[in-house]
Parts: C-alpha cells; sequence; structure tokens
C-alpha cells in the first residue's frame, strides 16, 4: 500500500464520515422512525417495529457504535492492505467500511440520502463473502467463484430494491409516524412486500448455508497453515452471521423494547470481523517473534531436522519442507536425498528459491497460504540463506583444510619416495662405480712393480675406502637400508648399535604399518636419539614403537638432563610437522634434570589403497 | 689344487672386475650370474668351492642374496657363500648364521649354521689379501665376518652386565679377531702371538663372558656374536 493509496482511502473515510454526520436528521421525530433504523433491510420488521409504541428511538450510543464499526473495518482494512503484497483483502475491507458507513445515510430526511442508505443496508456483506472465499489471497480462483460473487453482489441489490419497491413506510407505522420518504417506491402493497420478505428470507438462508458449506469444504481441504490463517476470520464470519440472523428473527418475533435492542446486537458481531482481522495480524507479529527463536536455533543446529522443525513451527506451516540444491545432477534434493521438482502454479504449494551470487543453494517448499505473508517469508528466507551459507563456507573450509593435510601429506610421502630413490640411486650407481674402482686399484697395485706407485696406489685405495664409508653412512641418513629389509624393529635395531648411548629397543606390531608410517616412526627416533647423544648428557635411551590396528605409538625416553623444546630450526620441529602431515601427534616432555620423552602417535588406515601411509611411486625392482 | 668360484652380482662392471681379480690371483671363475636364478643352477652345474654373492640382486634388490645362500648351503654343503654387501646389518649376519631363523625350515641346524658363510662389505675386495683369506676360510666351511660389524659389536656402548668381567685390551683383540671368523693360526699371525697364547686369550674370554668354549671356528663365531648382540661386550 503506497501512502498515496492510504491517504485517500482515509480522506474517502473521513468524508464519507462528515457526509454521514451531515445527513443524520436529529429531530425527535426522526430518531423514533422505524424506517430508518439502521441494518434493518426488511420491511416485515419496519412494519413489526413500528407496531411497537415503546420502542426505543435512535440514540448517540447506537449512532456511535455504528461508526465505530465501519470505522473499524475501515481501519483493519488498511491494516491489512499493509502487510499484504496484494492489499485485496485489505481493499475489500475498506470497501466493506464503506458501504457500512454509507448505509446511515438512511438517517437521513433527504430523499436521496434515505433511498441510498436503505438500499445499501446489506451491500457491506457481499465484499465480506468474497474476502471469505478468497482467503487469504483475496483473489478468487475458480470462475465458478467469481460467479458466485457477482451474483452475490446483485442478489443483495435486488433484494434491498424488491423490499422496498412496494412499500411506503409513511403508511404502515402503526405507533407514531414515519417521514421517510423512499423513492424506490413504485407503488404499495403490503401484500406483495410480504411475499418478497419471505422469498427474500428464503433466498438469504439457502445462500448463507451455501457459503457455510463452501467454507467447510474448503476448511476440510485446507492446510494447516491456511486454517491457521482462517481461523480467526471463519470464526467472526460464523459469528456475525448467527447474530444477523438471530437479530433478523427477534426483531420480528420480539416485541417492545426488546426487539429495538436485539438489533443493536448486530453491531458488536459486526465489529469481530475487523477485529479477527488484527488478530490475525497480531498471529503475523507473533510468527515474527518467533524467527528470532528460529535464529537462536539455527545458530545450534546448523542445518539439521531441527531447523526444518524451527522452521515449521515459525511459519505455521507443518509442511514446510527445506530442499537443497545439489549442483550435480542439477537439481534440487529433498531430505532423503531425492530428486525433487520446484511444485507448479496453483498446486496448493509455493517454493523460494534461496540464492547466493546468483546459483541456488536451496529451496523453500511450502503452503501457498504462506505466500500472503512476505515479510515472515523473507526473514525466514534470509536466516535459512545465511545458515545455507554458513553451512557452506564451514564444508569449503572443512575441504580446504582437507586438501592441505593431504597436499602436506603428498608432500612428505613424495619426499619420503625421493629418499627411497635416492639411497637405490647411490646404492645402484656411485656406490657400486667406487666399488668397481676400488677394485680396479686393488688389482692394479697388484700388476705394478714399482714400490712407489704400489704406495701411491696403496692411499689412494685408503682414500677410496674412507670416501665409501662416507657415502655409506650418508645413504644411511637418505634412508636405512634395513628398514627395507628388517622393517622398524631391524632398522630399530641397526640404530641402537651405532649409538654412542646405550639404547634399549622394543618393538610391538599388532598389524603390518604402511611403509610411510614405519619411516616417519623411524626418523623420529633417529632424530630423538641423535638429540639425545648430542645435547641430553644421557647414559640410557629407551625406544619402544608399539603397533595398534590403526596407530603406531612411538615412544623414545631417555635419563638425560631434560629442558629439551621444539624450536623454528630444531630437529624436534621438523619431527612434530613429520608426525602432523601423516594426521598423527608429537609430544615433547622434557622437565629440567629429569629426562626427556619424545611421545609420537602416528595412525594410519588398514586399507593400504587409502592408507595415508601409502608411498607414491614405489614399485619394485625398477632400475633408474 | 684351483679354487672354483661362482659370482653373482646384478652389476656386470663388478661381475667383471671381481672375475678378473680372481682370476689374477690364479682363482678358476667357473661362471658370473645376474641374479640368484641363475646363480642356483651354475652352482648346480659347475659345484664350485665357494660362491661370491651379492645381496641385493633382481628381482626385489632387497635380500635376495641371502635366500640364495641359504639354498645353496643347504642343497650344495660342500659350496661355501661369501655374500658382499654395501653395508653390513647384525640382523642380516644373525639372521644368515643362525640358520634357517628366517623360516626356511629344519634344515638350520643351530650353531652349524654358521658353517661356510661369509659376510663382508663389498669394498672389502680391494684388501685383495684379507678377500683371498675369507674366501679360502668360507671355501673350506669356515667363517667370515666384516671386522666393521665386529668392533661395531664389540664397541657397542651397553650396561654393564651384572657378573661380567672387563676383557683385557689384547683379549679384545683376539675376540674381535675369533668373532670375525678367523682360526687360532691367523690370529696368532695377525697378532704376532704364540698360538697357546691365543688359545689362552680365548678360554679366558669365554670364561669370562660365560659361555661354553666351542672348539670349532664357526661355532665360536655365532656364539660370541649372539653375545655381543644380546648385550656384551666392552664397557
Amino acid at each position: 500500500m503506497t501512502p498515496r493509496q492510504t491517504a485517500l482511502v482515509l480522506a474517502v473515510t473521513a468524508g464519507l464520515t462528515a457526509v454521514v454526520l451531515l445527513a443524520v436528521d436529529w429531530s425527535p421525530r426522526a430518531l423514533q422512525d422505524p424506517a430508518r433504523t439502521l441494518g434493518l433491510l426488511n420491511a416485515q420488521g419496519v412494519v413489526h417495529l413500528g407496531g411497537i409504541a415503546d420502542r426505543a428511538p435512535f440514540s448517540l450510543l447506537e449512532f456511535g457504535m455504528f461508526l465505530a464499526v465501519g470505522l473499524g473495518l475501515v481501519l483493519s482494512g488498511v491494516a491489512a492492505w499493509r502487510s499484504q503484497p496484494s492489499g485485496r483483502p485489505g481493499f475489500l475491507l475498506v470497501l466493506a467500511g464503506w458501504l457500512w458507513l454509507a448505509a446511515g445515510l438512511r438517517r437521513s430526511s433527504d430523499p436521496f440520502a434515505f433511498t441510498a442508505g436503505v438500499t445499501l443496508t446489506l451491500m457491506y456483506q457481499p465484499p465480506l463473502l468474497q474476502l471469505a472465499l478468497s482467503f487469504p489471497a483475496g483473489k478468487l480462483k475458480t470462475r465458478l467463484q467469481q460467479g458466485a460473487v457477482v451474483f452475490f453482489f446483485s442478489l443483495w441489490l435486488a433484494i434491498a430494491v424488491a423490499n422496498w419497491a412496494f412499500f411506503d413506510p409513511r403508511l404502515h407505522v402503526a405507533a407514531g409516524e414515519s417521514t421517510a420518504r423512499n423513492l424506490l417506491l413504485l407503488w404499495d402493497d403490503l401484500a406483495l412486500t410480504t411475499a418478497i420478505g419471505n422469498a427474500a428470507r428464503v433466498v438469504q438462508i439457502c445462500v448463507g448455508l451455501a457459503i457455510v458449506l463452501l467454507l467447510a469444504v474448503r476448511w476440510h481441504a485446507g492446510t494447516p497453515a491456511y486454517r491457521s490463517a482462517f481461523l480467526p476470520l471463519g470464526l467472526a464470519l460464523a459469528l456475525k452471521t448467527a447474530a444477523t440472523v438471530w437479530a433478523a428473527a427477534a426483531v420480528v418475533q420480539f416485541s417492545g423494547p426488546q426487539a429495538s435492542e436485539a438489533l443493536l446486537w448486530q453491531y458488536p458481531a459486526t465489529a469481530v470481523i475487523p477485529l479477527a482481522v488484527l488478530l490475525g495480524l497480531w498471529r503475523y507479529r507473533f510468527a515474527r517473534g518467533s524467527l528470532s527463536e528460529l535464529m537462536v536455533e539455527i545458530g545450534a543446529a546448523p542445518l539439521s531436522d531441527r531447523l526444518t522443525e524451527a522452521l515449521r513451527k515459525t511459519v505455521r506451516d507443518p509442511s514446510l519442507e527445506l530442499w537443497q540444491w545439489s549442483p550435480v545432477r542439477p537439481g534440487f534434493v529433498d531430505g532423503h536425498g531425492r530428486a525433487r521438482e520446484l511444485p507448479e502454479e496453483h498446486s496448493g504449494r509455493a517454493a523460494m528459491v534461496l540464492e547466493r551470487k546468483g546459483t541456488p543453494v536451496g529451496a523453500l517448499v511450502f503452503d501457498q497460504a504462506l505466500r500472503e505473508q512476505p515479510a515472515l517469508l523473507e526473514a525466514v528466507r534470509s536466516a535459512t540463506s545465511l545458515t545455507l551459507e554458513n553451512r557452506n563456507m564451514e564444508e569449503q573450509l572443512r575441504e580446504q583444510l582437507l586438501e592441505v593435510r593431504r597436499s602436506r601429506e603428498r608432500i612428505v610421502t613424495a619426499g619420503d619416495a625421493r629418499r627411497r630413490q635416492l639411497e637405490r640411486d647411490l646404492h645402484d650407481g656411485a656406490q657400486q662405480r667406487l666399488v668397481a674402482v676400488a677394485m680396479e686399484l686393488a688389482r692394479a697395485r697388484r700388476l705394478v712393480a714399482d714400490a712407489d706407485a704400489r704406495e701411491l696406489i696403496g692411499h689412494a685405495a685408503a682414500e677410496l675406502n674412507l670416501a665409501l664409508g662416507e657415502l655409506r653412512e650418508l645413504a644411511r641418513g637418505v634412508y636405512p637400508p634395513s628398514l627395507r629389509e628388517r622393517g622398524l624393529a631391524g632398522a630399530l635395531t641397526a640404530l641402537a648399535e651405532r649409538t654412542a648411548v646405550p639404547m634399549e629397543v622394543r618393538v610391538e606390531l599388532a598389524a603390518p604399518v604402511p611403509p610411510a608410517v614405519e619411516l616417519a616412526a623411524y626418523f623420529i627416533c633417529a632424530e630423538a636419539v641423535t638429540n639425545t647423544a648430542k645435547h641430553a648428557e644421557a647414559t640410557m635411551i629407551r625406544a619402544s614403537a608399539t603397533g595398534a590396528a590403526d596407530r603406531l605409538t612411538v615412544v623414545i625416553g631417555d635419563n638425560g638432563r631434560g629442558g629439551a623444546a621444539p624450536g623454528p630450526d630444531g630437529g624436534l620441529m621438523g619431527l612434530a610437522d613429520r608426525a602432523a602431515a601423516l594426521g598423527g601427534t608429537f609430544d615433547v616432555v622434557s622437565p629440567p634434570g629429569q629426562g626427556t620423552t619424545v611421545t609420537a602417535v602416528l595412525p594410519f588406515a588398514l586399507d593400504p589403497a587409502t592408507a595415508p601411509g601409502a608411498l607414491p611411486g614405489e614399485g619394485k625392482g625398477g632400475l633408474p | 689344487m684351483t679354487l672354483r668360484v661362482a659370482i653373482a652380482d646384478d652389476s656386470a662392471l663388478l661381475r667383471r672386475g671381481l672375475a678378473a681379480l680372481l682370476e689374477a690371483e690364479g682363482i678358476t671363475v667357473v661362471c658370473e650370474a645376474g641374479d640368484a636364478a641363475e646363480l642356483l643352477s651354475c652352482v648346480e652345474r659347475e659345484r664350485p668351492d665357494a660362491a661370491v654373492v651379492d645381496i641385493r640382486m633382481p628381482p626385489g634388490y632387497a635380500t635376495e642374496g641371502i635366500e640364495a645362500a641359504r639354498e645353496i648351503r643347504r642343497r650344495y654343503p660342500q659350496t661355501g657363500v661369501l655374500l658382499l654387501s654395501q653395508y653390513v646389518e647384525t640382523e642380516n649376519a644373525m639372521s644368515l648364521f643362525s640358520g634357517g631363523a628366517e623360516g626356511t625350515g629344519a634344515e638350520g641346524t643351530g650353531l652349524d649354521g654358521a658353517k661356510g658363510l661369509g659376510y663382508l662389505l663389498k669394498e672389502r675386495v680391494s684388501d685383495v689379501e684379507d678377500f683371498l683369506d675369507a674366501l679360502r676360510r668360507v671355501a673350506a666351511g669356515g667363517t667370515a665376518v666384516d671386522p666393521e660389524l665386529v668392533s661395531r659389536l664389540v664397541s657397542r656402548p651397553q650396561e654393564p652386565r651384572q657378573g661380567a668381567e672387563e676383557l683385557s685390551g689384547r683379549e679384545l683383540e683376539v675376540l674381535e679377531l675369533m668373532a670375525e671368523g678367523r682360526t687360532n693360526q691367523a690370529i696368532s699371525r695377525c697378532l704376532f702371538l704364540g698360538e697357546r697364547t691365543v688359545e689362552a686369550h680365548i678360554r679366558s674370554i669365554f670364561v669370562k663372558f660365560n659361555l661354553r668354549p666351542e672348539p670349532e671356528d664357526h661355532r665360536r663365531v655365532l656364539a660370541v656374536l649372539s653375545y655381543l648382540r644380546s648385550g656384551g661386550g666392552r664397557r
């Protein structure tokens, strides 16, 4: 609703109210005139009322109630208009309010005004009926419904005209008099008027029953969301209808002031309708309030059944579903992973696609009735989008972390594979050749007769032997051959034999350990032992490797001076990195004076194909 | 009678060099094999006195030589095997000398496993005298253990053993040579000692180690290596 529309509606209402205020004839005679009774269309009712001598005159109280109902209809219409996208239900309420107010012209002494007021007496009802039929969209769906509403408008107008075409109120007031001039009058015929009145009543009752039946069917077929929204208005309309029927009966059946008092009940009964609309609005506000609860729930339980549950509670639609966008198919999938199509128009279901940067991330599918609460839907959309986005970001972050871990693992295992290859290359290449050279030198030495030359060759051979020894140690440092040949136990025993500090080795493996894990365990031991030998002043080292089904635990302890700490350039840090690359943990406990204990836990998968420890490119027997 | 020797090494360069070296010393090289299968068929055909075998050979480039050595010792006990490697590990030596411990069956005869077996660093071939000595020892059913391995075991730091007496410097020298598989005669020649003196030192060592004296050279090698490996030695 634009501000201009609001201003226009309020101006028309104010004008109409002013006209009615000015039109009311406050002379005692006019106040007692039964023909001017507000809300009393039935000519028979006027005749009956006219026969009661002590009927209550029109009062300021009644006029106040009358204005209050009319203004209430208009204002609740404005409120509904502002909260709805189409504005149609609000407009219908405003229209009903205007027609209601216009019927107040009946209290005028001007024949035109009086006649118009009489004709419009019940015309506020068709817009309300249309509202009930088209609830909550305000739009009539079928041609039948549109026809019914047009028929209803026409019928009500026809009944009003027919009731008063053969009735001159001035001739039929027994007690007091009527001064109202009926411009609809063709000729006065009370018998005809009575017949028309009876027929009209039958028609009105039939139409009323048909409407009740229609609404009952719709209620039965409606979704919970529809029922939830329609409930206040439905109850109000039922109350109003009952009150109208009762008042119509009472006016004819009761005698004395009770008859005119019974008519007063139509005001609260009608006032219930704008109240019901306001209640609907309040319920809507209430739903918005529970949005904040929704946000809390979303924060606590990202994208689970609980989110859907929270969404359902918030919008009062138990059929609401949250589908996720699957970029693979591409399409939407529901909570059970089934591919789903967005609902078509008029299928009773509506969908809202949640997007992020132009690409869909999910869809909310809900009862069509919810479309009438755009602000609520918008809030739900942002809340859900936020959750989905948050979850997507979390997923991306997790994937990235996983990728970083994998790549670190790849770097380490590729490095390990290179080490193995390098050791093999040294073994098959440089070492072989140098040994061959040593042999040649040995032969040469025996062939040469000259003593000086022999001595020279002897020196060269000795140097060569030293070089071979150094090369051997270098190759061992790159990759211990005993690890390949004898496994971790053999490699650690060999390590112990070469360590300057007495070292006890204990290896217990429950399952075969992947090569990369074995290598990491060996290097961790070797580095820790080197550190101990260099810095710890220990007299004893205990190294143990305990293998469970899915992990290898390496513990290296010494009885040295302790105080070791992993520094950025220290070997300990490298060991921590190595353990972390395999997804393991690394821990150094080194209190001063109480020795150092290094513990590494290296997990591995049992399946060698997926194991993080499987070395890539490790083909046996391939000569370089 | 000239020594008849088979050579197995996957490097043609080394095979040729070794064959030339041996032949220059008057040793007959009956065949040069590139892998274990070739070696075994050669040994079956030629029945050489000894086989010089590289440990790392095709197809796995791991310890194929050790497997081949076991097979030869089991099927052709008259052929000694001298294993060469570019590094020496106690584990390999023990597995080799304890004969059959690696699952080759009941053929392993305990301490007799070291009979006719040698385990040397490849580069020892450049010290021709020592190498030929070791080769002859092995061919004769004796034992040869690489000095580096022995000295590593002997000099290995150990927790002091209860009741173990310290060896004298001379005893240590004798121990190392004994562990290398040398005969008493060879030891006395090396250390310029009388053979009786060497025998006395050896007896003393066995007493200090609390081991039963072993009369045969190859048996006492294994006994001493086992003792050293399990944590004895100098301290």
